[in-house]
């Protein structure tokens, strides 16, 4: 057994978001897409100190884009999921689907 | 385009360094495409973020972590709060006994200040209830006599048409007025107010309409507004008195309009005639009726909206400085306008004596406190290889700080919720009873703001009583790292200073407890000049035109009024005046001493005969006034013993003439200088509280000076005269006319003493209780302090100490932070010593005899506190004593 950090629903969901964005994974983008996929409002601070967590985890990098007069002269923060990152993301992807396997009907049925 | 400045800004502050940059330039992004869709709903979506960012960040403070560690800490941490809070009820509750002396000293003291806030903030801190009430200005005058609030009525029309900071001026005064019609006669306070006044202030009627213009005019239509109480008690609060015909002084008035219920003062008490009102006159001001030096008004405006009251104060001295160079006469050269809140000028002046009793309850809420402390501070001590344990076993010196904390705060909150409930039913039941006339008092009670002063309250004690403690847990080293002198030193350090400051807070209570007491009986001790026993007073005022009934001059009607008076039956002597002594009604004249040309101020009254012989006046050369004096004769005067002596310091006063000028040109001697003659000396009544200066007084004899409003004073041989036999004797005369402000003579004397006797009751009580505290703190500490070191004596005596050195070593250490407390409460009341001035008579607030025998009072309450320590160290066994630990 491994023993790593799990990682948790919201990190995913982040990852996840970062991952359907591609070129475009930054601060308000993420958050928008979250709640466009999953109708789901999710904080913009969380978001903020989730993805701190998961550069400290090495889960995901990021680099500093240009800064526009739009943002006030101030950099943008872009982010790319990991190999690290995916991997996790595999793993609790695989993790789950056994997990579901054959309950499909019990829980689709109602 | 860019994101709210001040949001921003905010924003920055919120957002840890490491991600500012993002996300201030992510949300600056974000607004600037939502600025398209509409800038208000970007600006507003904008604020909601940096809310959101804040509270998130404000909630995580504290559990910040280095990078790489996982959340979980924080779950402990808060978890460990729980835990800490358990663990502070149970060691409350492990030892009920010091639980409940500490609950109840900080109830007591939670809940005596909550108490006096209640009162506090609703007599004087909260504005008065009108729209905008802090734009609202009284205009007051200063000149080297001191400052007033009353202006004539020139200057007041000058002030109104000069102003540009204001939006409106408005004038008022007070006048008493007789009611003759629906009903029997009544005397009524009435406002005299210029007709923008109402809608100034921003009070709408109930029912009816404001004073139009033309009736604000000499001349216009007489109209009247009527309060609420009027309106329900004599007109039985139908809407059909709108339009009614009333007879005021005689004369028809047509009701305009009903005032709301619950009016807020808008005239200090000071003035002659004080709010509450029964009814609105208007001014009808006009730049000749009366000269400038006929001062009356209280004068107040509303500033506009963007100016302030410096601004108020700007345009205030330009028109002073306006007027000085108008008018070049001698009075005008010191004139001086000041913009006060209106708040102040309404309520403040004569509610000093409130804040000091809350200061006083506060004071004792501090000793309290200390109290607590002391203990907190002995079971840490005792706690020690507790808290020692706890350190070894890997709690920070935060979470040992948090744990006593915790415990204190228990305490406190406990006491805290028990004085809330103390002063609830005190506010409800026990101010009330309060025998002192203050406005809003009956308003009092616990709402959220008090509620919210009685939560900062006991949070400060929380601080006051284990803030200490707390710190001292927190540095409790592991154990080895010497155990016997944890603290030791310090702590003992700490322990005196606490009974020190109590000695010295519980001094300043003393002190000032024993100089309102000694200014108490010395006010009882000032000859009055008068004997107040056994005579009832009246008011009777005539129309000031003919009320179609009776007329009969005003010399004839007063002349028979206290000839029907004098004969009644039990009646020893009946007469009137225009001023009752302490009734701080009266006026003033200006005589002639010549040293001044314009002559010195003087009391004047005018006084029928019978007067002096029914209050009891003492004559000290010459005669009373009698029926002799009458117009057309020569003017007399009566005068007493001060303005003799002044006058004429070497020679008899009476048979001299004397030069009288007039104040104002409402007094009877208007026309000039008159010269009258001194028939009698009598001694000095006392006119005013005796606090106040009382200036030489004047007596002209109202069958040459007739007014026509005057107190009768009736003198009984045995007891008060009655109501009825009086009433009955006016009505005789006149049944139209009211029969006001009946009452005891010794009722004056009463009220010019309630407040500084109630102050006095209460700050005496309170110092015996800060005594009191004191001397249990000084008693607890020596006594645990001595219990600490029973080694150490056992030591000493086995070292040839006797237990007489033992003895007198533990009083000398309880004597030392005592003597030190009275030292510091010493210069503490020397200081402080000025807030009571104003309340005393006859002593100095620093009185050198009183603080001297309050210092040595408390020296002595101290010394026994510590002889039962001493004792039982002299006692000490040294086996036992070594043996101990």
């Amino acid at each position: 057994m491994t023993q790593r950090d799990s990682v948790g629903e919201f990190e995913q969901l982040v990852m996840l978001a970062i991952l359907r964005l591609e070129d475009d994974a930054y601060g308000v983008p993420i958050v928008e897409e979250i709640h466009q996929q999953t109708g789901r409002r999710v904080l913009k601070p969380a978001v903020y100190v989730a993805l701190r967590r998961l550069e400290d985890k090495a889960l995901i990098t990021s680099w500093t884009g240009d800064a526009t007069p739009e943002r006030g002269g101030r950099a943008k923060r872009y982010y790319q999921v990991t190999k690290e990152g995916l991997e996790r993301l595999r793993d609790s992807r695989r993790a789950l689907l056994r997990m579901w396997k054959g309950l499909g009907g019990v829980l689709e049925g109602s | 385009m860019n994101p709210p400045p001040l949001a921003q800004r905010l924003l920055e502050g919120v957002v840890p360094a490491a991600d500012r940059e993002i996300v201030v330039g992510d949300l600056a992004e974000a607004f600037a495409q939502r600025r398209r869709a509409g800038r208000h709903r970007a600006v507003a979506w904008y604020w909601i973020q940096v809310l959101m960012f804040g509270l998130w960040y404000a909630s995580r403070r504290g559990r910040a972590r280095p990078p790489g560690t996982t959340r979980r800490r924080g779950a402990a941490s808060l978890s460990g709060w729980r835990q800490d809070l358990t663990n502070a009820v149970r060691q409350a509750r492990k030892r009920p006994l010091f639980s409940w002396i500490a609950v109840t000293t900080l109830a007591l003291g939670i809940g005596g200040t909550t108490v006096m806030f209640a009162v506090v903030d609703v007599v004087l801190l909260r504005p008065l209830p009108y729209p905008f009430a802090d734009q609202l200005i009284a205009v007051e005058l200063q000149s080297t006599t001191g400052a007033s609030l009353n202006h004539s009525e020139p200057d007041y029309l000058d002030f109104r048409e000069y102003r540009t900071a204001f939006e409106d001026i408005g004038g008022v005064s007070g006048l008493t007025i007789s009611l003759s019609s629906d009903g029997p006669p009544q005397e009524l306070n009435a406002a005299w107010a210029s007709g923008n006044l109402l809608p100034l202030l921003g009070i709408q009627p109930l029912l009816g309409r404001h004073f139009t213009d033309d009736e604000d005019v000499d001349g216009g239509p007489d109209a009247v507004i009527i309060s609420y109480g009027l309106w329900q008690g004599r007109f039985g609060g139908a809407p059909s008195v709108i339009g009614r015909r009333i007879v005021l002084d005689g004369n028809p008035h047509t009701v305009v309009g009903v005032m709301p219920l619950d009016l807020p003062a808008i005239l200090p008490r000071t003035f002659r005639v004080a709010p509450p009102f029964d009814l609105w006159l208007p001014l009808e001001a006009s730049p000749d009726r009366f000269p400038r030096s006929a001062r009356f008004l209280m004068v107040l405006g509303r500033v506009r909206s963007l100016r302030s009251a410096a601004d108020a104060q700007t345009e205030l001295d330009r028109i002073a400085s306006d007027m000085r160079a108008r008018f070049e006469d001698r009075e005008r050269q010191d004139y001086g306008l000041r913009a006060v809140p209106l708040r102040d000028a309404v309520v403040a002046q004569r509610e000093g004596p409130l804040a000091l009793v809350f200061g006083a309850v506060a004071l004792v809420l501090v000793i309290a406190s200390g109290n607590v402390a002391n203990l907190l501070l002995a079971r840490t001590t005792e706690r020690r290889r507790e808290l020692q344990t706890r350190a070894m076993l890997g709690a920070g010196r935060a979470r040992l700080v948090r744990l006593m904390l915790l415990e204190g705060g228990v305490l406190a909150a406990v006491g805290g919720g028990i004085g809330v409930l103390l002063a609830a039913v005190a506010v409800r039941y026990l101010v009330p009873m309060v025998p002192v006339d203050v406005p809003r008092l009956d308003q009092a009670a616990i709402d959220l703001r008090v509620a919210a002063f009685a939560i900062g309250v006991s949070g400060a004690a929380v601080l006051l009583c284990a803030g200490w403690p707390a710190l001292r847990a927190g540095a409790a080293g592991p154990v080895g790292s010497g155990v016997r002198t944890v603290g030791s030193r310090d702590h003992r350090r700490v322990h005196r200073l606490l009974a020190g400051a109590e000695v010295a807070l519980a001094l300043v209570l003393l002190v000032g407890g024993a100089v309102l007491i000694r200014s108490m009986s010395a006010m009882y001790r000032f000859d009055p000049g008068f004997d107040p026993q056994q005579v009832l007073t009246f008011r009777v005022g005539l129309p000031g035109g003919e009320d179609g009934t009776s007329f009969i001059p005003t010399a004839d009607f007063f002349q028979q009024l206290t000839e029907g008076l004098a004969e009644l039956p039990g009646v020893m002597a009946a007469g009137g005046v225009t001023a009752l002594p302490l009734s701080g009604r009266g006026m003033s004249i200006r005589y002639y001493d010549g040293t001044d040309e314009n002559g010195r101020f003087a009391d004047f009254h005018v006084v029928t005969p019978g007067y002096f012989e029914s209050v009891g006046a003492r004559l000290v050369a010459g005669r009373f006034v009698d029926g002799s004096d009458r117009q057309g004769g020569r003017n007399v005067v009566v005068i007493d013993q001060t303005l003799a002596d002044r006058v004429w310091p070497n020679a008899a006063a009476v048979g001299r003439t004397m030069r009288l000028f007039s104040v104002t040109s409402l007094d009877p001697f208007h026309m000039g200088p008159t010269d009258a003659e001194v028939v009698g000396v009598i001694q000095p009544l006392m006119n005013h509280d005796p606090r106040e200066d009382q200036l030489p007084q004047v007596y002209s004899p109202h069958g040459q000076v007739p007014f026509q409003t005057l107190s009768l004073a009736v003198r009984g041989e045995t007891a008060l005269p009655s109501t009825e036999a009086i009433e009955r004797t006016v009505h005789a005369l006149n049944p139209a006319l009211p029969v006001a402000d009946v009452r005891p003579l010794v009722s004056y004397v009463d009220s010019t003493f309630s407040t500084t006797r109630f102050v006095t009751t209460l700050l005496g009580t309170l110092a015996v209780l800060a005594t009191l505290l004191a001397a249990i703190g000084v008693y607890g500490v020596l006594s645990y302090l001595t219990a600490q070191r029973t080694r150490e004596l056992g030591l000493r005596l086995a070292m040839g100490a006797t237990g007489q050195d033992l003895a007198r070593f533990v009083v000398w250490e309880g004597m030392m932070p005592a003597m030190g407390g009275v030292a510091i409460g010493v210069v503490l009341a020397a200081t402080m010593g000025r807030s009571l001035s104003g309340l005393l008579y006859g002593v100095d607030p620093f009185d050198v005899g009183t603080v001297a025998a309050v210092a040595s009072g408390l020296l002595a309450i101290s010394l026994a506190a510590c002889l039962v320590p001493a004792r039982r160290a002299g006692r000490t066994d040294p086996m036992v004593a070594l043996r101990n630990e």
